[in-house]
């Protein structure tokens, strides 16, 4: 096309086909310059056609810009290159009329003509904000440059479309252990009958599926699978029974199915519906061995048995009060789906602690456990589980405990607890009470000889019956001696989510009878997290 | 996994191979905000205690500050964007460090350490700025863990000098925290 015997129309289709194309921009300046440059004379059309001819026939003034089309008195709204114009005038401003408003659309133009339209366009683009053919040249720099990267980057994204989240509020975390357990050879308690002394190689696998339901709410579903078997079997108290023990043959049960809210900045809640265990909302102020997993080796030497009564299913609330005072109450029953016994009849156990923290790394807490055909808690010797010798069927049972936990230096601290029951068999003449009472002083030394180990150490007095109402063969069904755990652990973290936990109990008097072969008890636990 | 690289000598291979810009210039626009040319890559978190409510636990972030950066690091900023515990971290013991957790180089360093406990942000600021061409890593430790166990995911976020650093966002570092309390 030719831009001296452009008709006014075409010459409009023209510049918007520019502008479209991107006229302004650095590889389009050079066509211009083309089509500015060409020469008249090659062009057969080059002699007047329009019978009106060309504007530089007779010369006129400077041609002026215009904000609206309707400024033009030759053009009206029917025409077909209304639009058009219209959108020259708003988006470029490139519109120029003659001076007595008229825009003679049907005349060629000249070059004159075409460079004043060209200029009237041009002042409104703002070139600073193209590319120029520097920042061009630097981008394809840069393009050569990454271009190994640009291809892993868009791999890894082609990947990531063809991935699909299971669920995107759900996150996974799993544990494995593997244990080498084996009891020395002695008696066993109670018994004539050797221990059962063979090494045994068992494992768990517990995953966790952590929902976060909203941002306050999270909803846990663990499964368990384990081959574990108890100690106390091998060992005739269940004294010996290891924090990590367990046997499901190995099938997947529902370990647990609870929901955790942070109702405000005070308030916590915790629903079980399995699983529920009153120290899961309530602080057992022994932190570095309450874990199975990872802490003490023994069931005893992970927090005061007090915690171990109550069922699985219930809630807790836990208040803090202040920055340094917390109350921790909840209530926690068992068997309440079986129409036999029913929620009323239940086994439950209710719990109410005050904990007062010094620090954040000291602390002392007081709680009152009060339960209901409850008390055994498969800790101590086999008459504090069951102090009215199965006679009773409607035990109730009142317990303090008191537990303590400071870090004396950055890494140790010192952690103990004492607990004090007080059951009463309504279903018994006469009504007997038993006391029982336990103690425990433990030690942790985390990070020693390399970050994420602990050393622990563990004294103390399994559940004991210490004074009984009821009797037996005349005699009050108490336990006369006074048998010891004591328990020394080392955990070593050989890698992110791999640690070796080699430990030992030794039970002097088990079942708190001096008459039992103290019981030795060696494991190495290794554990993995994910 | 990212996680391995902390253990293995190849991630210091790699570094090294990163050739030095021949003459770089920062980048700095009309408006003054400053660019790293090659931002920091986040290479992984890892916590040492990791069992709910303990105490004595560390968490260390590593990163890779590359040679080609061309601007020096002034600000790292971490925050907690998952979890529902809220772990305060201690602003007066954190470390940085050069090389990874486990090989570990010479001091960084801290000009300014700032925790914000409402938004849970820890703000670290150095002077003089990091100069590039170094694996850093940083050491925090929580007052206590969370006492609500799960994966809490922290955004770390680096800044060039300048009077209007742009923030890089490089990448998210996983903590993971077990429940001490299941048994």
């Amino acid at each position: 096309m030719k831009y001296c015997s452009l008709s006014g129309q075409r010459w409009i289709a023209l510049l918007v086909s520019l502008v479209v194309n991107g006229v302004f921009a650095t590889e389009s300046k050079s066509q211009i310059q083309r089509v500015v440059a060409l020469d008249p004379s090659d062009d057969p059309m080059l002699a007047p056609t329009n019978e009106i001819g060309p504007l530089n026939a007779k010369p006129e003034p400077a041609m002026q810009r215009l904000t609206a089309v309707s400024e033009l008195t030759d053009v009206k709204p029917t025409d077909w290159a209304y639009q058009l114009l219209q959108s020259l005038i708003e988006r470029y401003g490139a519109i120029a009329g003659y001076p007595d408003l008229t825009f003679r659309g049907n005349r060629a133009m000249t070059r004159y003509e075409f460079a004043a339209a060209l200029v009237a366009a041009f002042p409104r683009v703002d070139l600073s904000s193209f590319a120029t053919q520097q920042d061009l040249a630097a981008l394809k720099k840069l393009t050569d440059e990454f271009a190994a990267e640009l291809a892993v980057v868009k791999g890894k994204l082609n990947a990531l479309e063809r991935i699909e989240p299971v669920s995107t509020t759900t996150k996974f975390t799993g544990e494995a252990i593997f244990a080498v357990t084996g009891v020395a050879e002695s008696r066993k308690a109670g018994d004539r009958d050797p221990t059962d002394s063979n090494l045994t190689l068992s494992s768990r696998a517990k995953l966790n599926f952590n929902s976060n339901l909203g941002n306050r709410t999270l909803l846990r579903t663990t499964l368990k699978a384990n081959n574990i078997s108890g100690l106390q079997n091998a060992t005739g108290t269940d004294m010996a029974r290891l924090s990590f023990q367990g046997d499901s043959d190995n099938l997947f049960e529902l370990d647990e199915v609870s929901i955790r809210s942070r109702l405000n900045r005070q308030v916590t809640f915790q629903g079980f519906a399995v699983g529920g265990s009153v120290n899961k909302f309530t602080e057992t102020l022994n932190p570095f061995l309450n874990s199975s997993g990872q802490g003490s080796i023994s069931r005893f030497g992970q927090r005061n048995p007090l915690y171990r009564q109550g069922g699985e299913v219930g809630l807790g609330f836990s208040f803090n009060l202040n920055r340094r005072v917390s109350l921790d109450v909840g209530y926690l029953f068992d068997r309440g789906n079986r129409p036999n016994i029913g929620i009323g009849k239940a086994p439950y156990g209710a719990i109410a602690q005050l904990t007062y923290e010094f620090s954040k790394t000291a602390g002392i807490g007081l709680s009152y456990v009060r339960s209901f055909n409850s008390l055994d808690t498969n800790t101590g010797s086999e008459r504090a589980n069951d102090p009215f010798n199965d006679r009773s069927n409607a035990i109730t049972a009142d317990s303090v405990g008191v537990q303590a936990a400071i870090g004396i230096a950055e890494n140790l601290a010192v952690a103990g607890w004492a607990g004090f029951t007080r059951a009463r068999a309504a279903d018994l003449p006469n009504d007997p009470t038993a006391t029982i009472v336990n103690w425990a002083v433990t030690v942790a030394a985390p990070n020693l000889g390399g970050e994420g180990n602990l050393l622990g150490f563990v004294v103390g007095q399994p559940p004991k019956v210490t004074a009984n109402d009821f009797q037996v063969w005349g005699r009050s069904f108490r336990d006369r001696d006074t048998g010891l755990h004591l328990e020394a652990f080392y955990r070593i973290r050989l890698h992110r989510g791999i640690s070796i936990t080699p430990g030992f109990i030794i039970l002097t008097h088990p079942d708190h009878n001096s008459n039992n072969d103290p019981v030795f008890v060696g494991t190495v636990r290794t554990t993995f997290s994910f | 996994m990212v996680y391995w690289k902390f253990f293995t000598p190849i991630t210091l291979a790699a570094v090294a191979l990163l050739t030095p810009q021949p003459n770089g210039t920062a980048i700095t626009l009309a408006d003054g905000t400053t660019y790293f040319l090659h931002p920091p890559r986040l290479l992984g978190a890892v916590a040492t205690q990791d069992g709910t409510n303990i105490w004595s636990a560390s968490y260390y972030f590593t990163l890779v500050f590359p040679e080609t950066a061309d601007e020096p690091l002034r600000t790292i900023v971490i925050a907690q964007q998952g979890g529902l515990g809220r772990p305060i971290i201690n602003a007066n013991t954190v470390q940085v460090y050069e090389g990874t957790r486990t090989r570990q180089g010479k001091d960084v360093p801290i000009a300014a350490s700032q925790f914000d406990s409402n938004a849970q942000t820890l703000t670290l600021t150095f002077d003089p700025p990091i100069q590039p061409g170094r694996i850093l890593t940083i050491r925090l430790n929580p007052v206590r863990n969370p006492a609500i166990a799960g994966t809490y995911l922290y955004g770390v976020t680096t800044f060039p000098v300048g009077t209007q650093p742009f923030g890089h966002f490089i990448g998210v570092g996983q903590i993971r925290i077990y429940d001490s309390n299941q048994d």
